[in-house]
């Protein structure tokens, strides 16, 4: 059972161009299933980078012994200098990006043997995306990128294809709390993709708008710069032609609830946001907008190819893994795991 | 160059015109940022020739681009070369950054160029040697095992280690990891003798690194000012013996950009000052400012070792360049704009007395009444008219090219004909006279300024008696005795 997944997982890692690690909360195991997933994929040119800096040795805020990353010989690691070049592995470098950090320059270098290192990647969007693509044009497949708490954001989904999504006893040791937070959070980055000529129609329209309304034979967008107070609008404009509201950035639970409650019937509209990290909703607002027959879909979809769960919470307290995960499992085909589980020899 | 000031920069728009510059390096920018005027004519012919060098690099599309894309990569390590020459240790990345600048250099050094002044590209495949010792060929860098027998070892031993980490159970890996950290120890003390080893090999090569570097960003800069005089039709600036600055066809781009947008005709610039005053007079809205420009612009432009905006160009490179010409910053100052006038002025005969230079002033004295303001320009004008520099006064005053050397005028509106039509807003106006108005400057030995202001008026649609009032006024004015007249 424990090779199988460990077959089927490996293969899924391997078909992505690039992979995200995000978690839900701090301690919730981010930096223990990257070291499980380098160790899966060892053999393989793998490449490594990380929003922003992570991977330092203590946790600057809990004070928890943070592990570090350790990897193999022959990954592309895209980190500060000072990093780089304190790190016990050595390195052949392959290119000064020219990105600046608090912490240095990018440099993208091979490791030419196994050790630890300090991950601080760029934390721009644009410049994330740029060092993944030469890291790319270097060889490695796929890029693994050590997602920052809260900065779910930055890596998905104009660079990262795919996402392993992380939580745990951090979050919640309460078997049920920590299942519904899960299964909302799930439900929130899997909303489905639009099918091709909506997402044409939301590529052209939304370059110059936040806000805008698809009709039967026309476009008009919005003045609002942003969908927060614009629910008023959109309640303004539902005549029996509308079909679909375009929302550029976030979507939140006071836009919805907002169109809820003047009680137009939200069955008849498309709602498209740009991706499920734009999604800030509460699960009871969702669920009431599921409910009533909503239809909620994105331009860009996130792919969750796994769910990692840390069940050692910072206080000491412990998650039930197997009840969690057998409850979980009926309600999602994502392959659910504990790293160190599976492998409990993963150095750190 | 304390007169190449932020004011100088503004009036010419000389910092736009830098900006369009296609600068493929860093190294080729920074150089550009330190770009001053001189006066020195044998600098400036170099300058100018360096580019006539490169102008048939830059007609040709596949040769430009192989030069492009060879300095786009250069970047500017000069930190690292200084600390390079003060033998402190360089870091891996540091290593790789100057494996990359030699290896660069050797493409550069190997293609056909031309041979500019102040280049010199230095054979620095020692330095790729030193920096690739297995002969790969990569850009990569990485401390090799073959700079010390050593390292190899170390290195075999902490592989050994590593493998025999993973079979091993909790007691043996806790053994395992303190001999490991002890092996990485010793293997950092070896790269660190490596480096220093490197570090003193390559500190014999700092001051051919810097030429290097300083002759890629003359490149650079030189093949951009030649694309600039292709693209905008630019002449090489002739040098005159003489003090003068004579301009055929010559143009400020910027200016010209933003008449053509709005639908109008920029008029080429043709005009010829010499030492004393030149005086251009012409009709309100009627470019006397823009020739000033053109003027300036492009004298600067050549002074820094451009070509110039213009068919042909020639001049005697000034010991400073002064253009005054609707003080900004006037009020804030406490002064009214004659204050500021004066202030500036100043200043320019000042340095006058110690240098020969350019000196462009539009319209002084404009501000104050028209009786003190005629004399003082006329007072003006013949001062500077004796002095060595060339002077360039515009101005709305009669009988001021009694005391110049040579007087232009602005075509203006006399040679067009028209009916006046019945307009009722001013913008139809607007455009009728920029359609019809001809800046072309023409010499002449008439010592009167051009009448079309009450032309414009009228055609602006203001009331006809207040025209036909002023039209009185004006007539009265020329028969009367004290009437303004030329004076002997």
């Amino acid at each position: 059972m424990k090779e199988d997944f460990l077959e089927q997982f490996k293969k899924e890692l391997l078909g992505c161009r690039a992979v995200a690690i995000t978690g839900s909360y701090k301690n919730v195991g981010k930096t223990t299933t990257l070291n499980f997933i380098i160790r899966l994929l060892s053999g393989s040119e793998i490449g490594i980078t990380s929003v922003g800096r992570d991977g330092e040795q203590i946790d600057a805020i809990t004070k928890t012994s943070k592990p570090r990353i350790y990897i193999g010989g022959g990954a592309v690691v895209a980190t500060a200098k000072s990093c780089l070049l304190e790190s016990d592995a050595s390195f052949e470098i392959l290119d000064m990006s020219g990105i600046g950090t608090p912490v240095g320059e990018i440099v993208i270098a091979k490791s030419k043997s196994p050790g630890f290192v300090e991950l601080a990647g760029p934390s721009i969007s644009q410049q994330l995306t740029a060092v993944c693509k030469k890291m790319c044009y270097y060889g490695a497949a796929p890029v693994l990128i050590d997602g920052a708490l809260s900065r779910k954001t930055f890596a998905l989904p104009e660079t990262a294809d795919a996402c392993v999504y992380c939580t745990g006893g951090a979050l919640s040791c309460n078997v049920g709390t920590l299942i519904k937070k899960t299964l909302h959070e799930l439900a929130l980055l899997s909303v489905k993709e639009a099918d091709a000529k909506t997402a044409a129609l939301f590529d052209m329209t939304m370059n110059e708008a936040s806000v805008a309304f698809c009709y039967s034979d026309r476009i008009e967008k919005s003045s609002a710069k942003t969908s927060i107070g614009a629910e008023k609008e959109v309640v303004g404009r539902w005549t029996d032609d509308l079909q679909a509201v375009f929302i550029k950035g976030a979507l939140t639970d006071r836009f919805i609830s907002g169109i809820m409650d003047s009680r137009v019937n939200v069955k008849k509209v498309r709602f498209v946001a740009e991706d499920g990290t734009k999604l800030l909703l509460t699960e009871p607002v969702f669920r009431r907008f599921i409910l009533s027959g909503g239809r909620l879909f994105v331009r860009k979809g996130i792919r969750i190819i796994g769910v990692s769960v840390n069940p050692v919470s910072p206080d000491g307290g412990r998650l039930d893994f197997e009840t969690f995960k057998s409850v979980l499992e009926k309600d999602t085909q994502i392959p659910i795991f504990n790293a160190k589980n599976l492998w409990p020899d993963v150095i750190e | 160059m304390n007169w190449f000031d932020r004011d100088l920069r503004e009036k010419t728009g000389i910092d736009g015109i830098i900006a369009r510059l296609e600068l493929q390096s860093a190294l080729g920018s920074n150089l550009c940022r330190r770009l001053h005027p001189t006066s020195d004519t044998a600098k400036l012919a170099c300058e100018y020739d360096n580019t006539e060098k490169c102008l048939p690099i830059v007609r040709n599309k596949s040769r430009y681009s192989e030069f492009a894309e060879i300095l786009k990569q250069f970047k500017d390590i000069g930190g690292t070369f200084k600390r390079c020459e003060k033998r402190l240790t360089l870091d891996e990345c540091e290593l790789f950054e100057i494996k990359n600048f030699a290896i660069l250099t050797e493409k550069l050094r190997k293609m056909p160029k031309p041979k500019l002044a102040g280049t010199a590209f230095s054979d620095l495949s020692g330095v790729v040697s030193m920096l690739d010792p297995n002969g790969e060929g990569t850009a990569s860098f990485y401390i090799y095992d073959a700079y010390s027998p050593a390292l190899s070892e170390i290195r075999l031993k902490k592989a050994d280690i590593e493998r025999k980490f993973y079979s091993a159970d909790v007691t043996g890996r806790k053994s395992l990891s303190e001999k490991r950290a002890a092996v990485s120890e010793a293997e950092k003390r070896e790269e660190l003798k490596v480096r220093e080893r490197l570090t003193d090999r390559l500190s014999v090569y700092c001051q051919k690194f810097s030429k290097t570097a300083e002759s890629a960003a003359r490149l650079d800069l030189s093949l951009a000012k030649a694309k600039m005089a292709a693209d905008y039709n630019m002449c090489r600036p002739a040098l005159c013996g003489e003090h003068c600055v004579k301009i055929k066809n010559g143009i400020h781009p910027a200016v010209k950009e933003s008449v053509e947008k709005r639908g109008g005709r920029f008029f080429p610039v043709t005009i010829e000052c010499r030492k004393g005053v030149t005086i251009i007079t012409g009709a309100n809205m009627g470019g006397k400012t823009v020739a000033l420009g053109v003027i300036a612009l492009n004298s600067l432009m050549a002074c820094m070792g451009f070509f110039a905006f213009a068919q042909s160009f020639s001049f005697c490179p000034p010991d400073f360049i002064s253009f005054l010409s609707d003080t900004q910053g006037a009020f804030e100052n406490g002064l009214s704009t004659f204050g500021a006038d004066v202030t500036k002025l100043k200043t320019v005969l000042e340095k006058m007395k110690n240098g020969t230079g350019l000196v462009l002033i539009d319209e002084f004295a404009r501000g104050t009444n028209p009786a003190e303001g005629s004399g003082l320009v006329k007072a003006l004008a013949k001062y500077l008219n004796a002095r060595g520099s060339v002077s360039v006064l515009t101005t709305h005053y009669d009988g001021v090219s009694v005391f110049a050397g040579a007087h232009y005028q602005v075509r203006g509106l006399k040679s067009a004909d028209f009916e006046v039509p019945d307009f009722q807003s001013g913008s139809g106006c607007a455009a009728l006279i920029a359609e019809k108005m001809d800046y072309t400057l023409e010499k002449t030995d008439c010592h009167d300024v051009p009448r079309d202001a009450l032309r414009i008026c009228s055609l602006f649609g203001i009331d006809k008696e207040l025209i036909l009032s002023a039209y009185e006024f004006l007539k009265a004015k020329e028969e009367s005795p004290d009437g303004e007249q030329t004076e002997p």
